[in-house]
């Protein structure tokens, strides 16, 4: 292979199909190697691949070189303790505080076979579902392939049925040794639990992700994630998501700088009546690439899924937003809303903006709209006018633009967690 | 220029320089401005000193508004000649923020929504700033919250005001009143409305100029825009001038609004065919 990414993945892959061996069951080591024969199969990702035309993989090789000088120490105030935070690195996996009741945390190989689902590789324009994937739609998943043959660390999440924990489960993702951390999670939400968990991540070099979300019937699953990056990073992430009857899974994310922050988040309903929302923010700054990719596949009737995507480039940044939902034959009664909303704050930055909307049934309520525009110059104006120099009124406005992903329903967390970014 | 401009223009200007006389708050002269393309102020004079009301009234069209929006600083109003003098200070060489740190406002006809930023945090931020400005120490949070409730009282405004987000799902006639309430907050030497009347009904209309009369102190000064007079019905003009084609054409005292409010401008035509 002469590809640098390439190689160092896949010796990355080689060697965690070696180690695990022995030391874990026969078939997630079987499972490992057939992701990697998988991966050697497909290769990476080009610009042929919709999910990845705009952004580079390759960006990542500038980052393997890295020396990690990570002094990076989890430093926990008096209402952090409250918290339970979990430290996720490539020195495994750390519990600060305690659990709380009903929650069961242990290493994602511990895992039952069952929750080892296949991810559905699909890519716009495969929403008949009468094609297989193709090589081409396959590579759009290669740094998921490459993770579930590689992954060091991950943690089992289960929440017990109908368990409402009251309080946040804090993730915090950090590397000391390697250069790619690979770290592979599942978490379970059993029938009626409710759980908030918040994410962040401080990589060395790059870390990527994989999340498998389990959401039994009536479960609450809400997500904060703060990937606020160092320029000379990368932290990639992957979610699918399952939901059952009447399941819920909300997000919010804010998105700032790094090398390359790329996050993708596949929901699939596998029974009605779910519900689904997600909050997008992205500030691309300096040279940073950002991308956010929101999938929701609706392959069982009276989904609802709302995505709200605000983002922002500046300098020479790219911000790459891209929303797909995909309403399935005889999947009546779905709701489908995408608001994309791009500034584009200098000349030399780029906003890639797409939403799609595919529809096979026929009792759908859908809606879709992009924009890419400046700062407005009339509120510029006013704010000015009232007294606030240029760049407090040039901030003003980009917080109330980026407000309305925050502001996408009425939820209690969603608030509490902006006030959270607001500190960042 | 016609006989009767001229005499505008002396009674627009003369008292510049008469002894005796307080010395103005606001004088423009001369003053040129476009809008893209067109020529929209052609020539403008005025006085105002301190204490006085002027109302500004004129066909659509006329260049009230860019009048309004050249005073304060827009950037797709460019002056091209003349000057504009607040308190000495040459307006025109400030930006918006420093013009109102001068002490200038401008209540806008069209207020903008901005989703997400709560008056509360607006506010202060535009009142800190202008102190900042002044080089007065700026409020903190107690301050301030004890200094806008008073406001609230005094104008009587709605309690959950503070915590909605500027503007956003405001009624025509709530926005027009949030405007008069800033004013009020950041307590302006020239207050500037524009339109401000437009697309309100009667009871709003009154709460509005009912807000403009409690500032009024013998030094605040306003130069009221408008299309009607019923809004002079309220707050009483010093001055009534009829802005035509980028000048002021014509100046009176309170009975030219009533008098244009029988006549309208048809007047200005004849005046042209002539």
């Amino acid at each position: 292979m002469s590809d640098k990414l390439q190689t160092f993945w896949w010796q990355q892959a080689h060697q965690a199909v070696r180690d695990s061996a022995g030391r874990e069951p026969e078939w997630l080591t079987e499972y490992r190697s057939e992701q990697l024969d998988r991966f050697e199969a497909t290769g990476l990702p080009d610009k042929k691949v919709e999910l990845w035309k705009y952004t580079d993989i390759h960006r990542l090789e500038d980052l393997l070189d890295n020396s990690l000088e990570t002094d990076w120490e989890l430093q926990l105030d008096d209402d952090e303790q409250a918290r339970c935070v979990i430290v996720v690195s490539d020195y495994g996996i750390e519990v600060h505080g305690s659990l709380p009741t009903g929650v069961r945390l242990k290493p994602v190989a511990e895992a039952p076979r069952k929750l080892w689902k296949p991810f559905a590789y699909v890519e716009p324009g495969e929403g008949r579902g009468s094609r297989p994937g193709s090589q081409i739609q396959a590579r759009a998943y290669a740094h998921v392939m490459v993770n579930q043959a590689a992954f060091k660390t991950g943690f089992w999440l289960q929440v017990a049925e109908n368990t409402d924990v009251r309080r946040t489960i804090q993730v915090v993702y950090t590397q000391h040794e390697d250069t790619c951390l690979h770290v592979n999670n599942i978490i379970e939400m059993e029938p009626g639990s409710r759980l908030t968990l918040r994410q962040c991540a401080q990589p060395g070099a790059i870390i990527n992700v994989v999340n498998r979300q389990w959401c039994g019937e009536n479960a609450c699953l809400n997500v904060g994630n703060r990937h606020h990056l160092a320029e000379r990073s990368a932290f990639l992430t992957h979610t699918h998501t399952w939901l059952a009857e009447n399941a819920e899974q909300h997000s919010l994310t804010s998105n700032h700088a790094g090398h390359l922050s790329r996050h993708q988040q596949d929901v699939l309903p596998v029974a009605t009546n779910t519900r689904h929302s997600a909050g997008v923010i992205h500030r691309a700054d300096g040279s940073s690439h950002l991308c956010s990719i929101s999938q929701s596949l609706l392959h069982k009737p009276a989904a609802k899924t709302q995505v709200v995507m605000r983002a922002l480039a500046d300098d020479r940044a790219a911000s790459v937003v891209n929303c797909a939902g995909v309403v399935y034959p005889d999947s009546d009664d779905c709701v489908v809303d995408q608001s994309l909303k791009n500034l584009l704050l200098s000349d030399n930055a780029r906003v890639y903006s797409k939403p799609a909307l595919e529809i096979y049934a026929d009792e759908v309520e859908a809606a879709h709209g992009s924009t890419i525009g400046a700062l407005d110059e009339q509120a510029m104006f006013y704010l000015r006018a009232r007294g606030i120099p240029a760049d407090q009124a040039r901030d003003m406005l980009i917080q109330s633009f980026l407000s309305e992903a925050i502001e996408l329903d009425d939820a209690p967390w969603r608030h509490s967690f902006s006030e959270s970014l607001k500190a960042c | 220029m016609t006989e009767h401009d001229n005499n505008t223009q002396e009674n627009n200007t003369d008292n510049i320089h008469s002894k005796g006389v307080t010395d103005p708050l606001l004088a423009v002269s001369n003053l040129h401005a476009r809008v893209q393309d067109n020529e929209i102020l052609k020539g403008l004079d005025l006085v105002v000193r301190p204490g006085e009301v002027h109302a500004i009234m004129g066909p659509n069209g006329a260049g009230k508004s860019t009048l309004g929006n050249a005073l304060a600083g827009h950037p797709k109003v460019q002056v091209t000649e003349g000057e504009a003098m607040l308190n000495g200070k040459n307006l025109l060489e400030l930006s918006p923020e420093e013009r109102a740190g001068e002490g200038l406002f401008l209540a806008f006809q069209y207020p903008v929504e901005i989703p997400g930023v709560n008056n509360m945090y607006f506010l202060r931020a535009a009142l800190n700033a202008q102190r900042k400005y002044r080089g007065e120490p700026e409020l903190d949070a107690a301050e301030f919250l004890q200094l806008v409730k008073r406001k609230m009282k005094d104008l009587d405004m709605p309690e959950d005001l503070l915590r909605r987000p500027v503007n956003e799902g405001f009624s025509g006639g709530e926005k027009k009143r949030n405007e008069i309430f800033q004013m009020s907050v950041l307590e302006p030497k020239l207050a500037i409305l524009d339109e401000t009347d437009s697309g309100l009904d009667i009871d709003a209309l009154k709460a509005v100029a009912e807000g403009v009369s409690k500032m009024r102190d013998g030094q605040r000064s306003f130069l009221v825009i408008t299309h009607y007079q019923r809004l002079l019905d309220y707050i009483k003009p010093d001055k009534v001038h009829v802005l035509a084609d980028g000048r002021i054409v014509r100046s009176g005292g309170p009975e030219l609004a009533r008098e244009l409010e029988e006549t309208g401008y048809g007047w200005l035509e004849e005046k042209q065919d002539s």
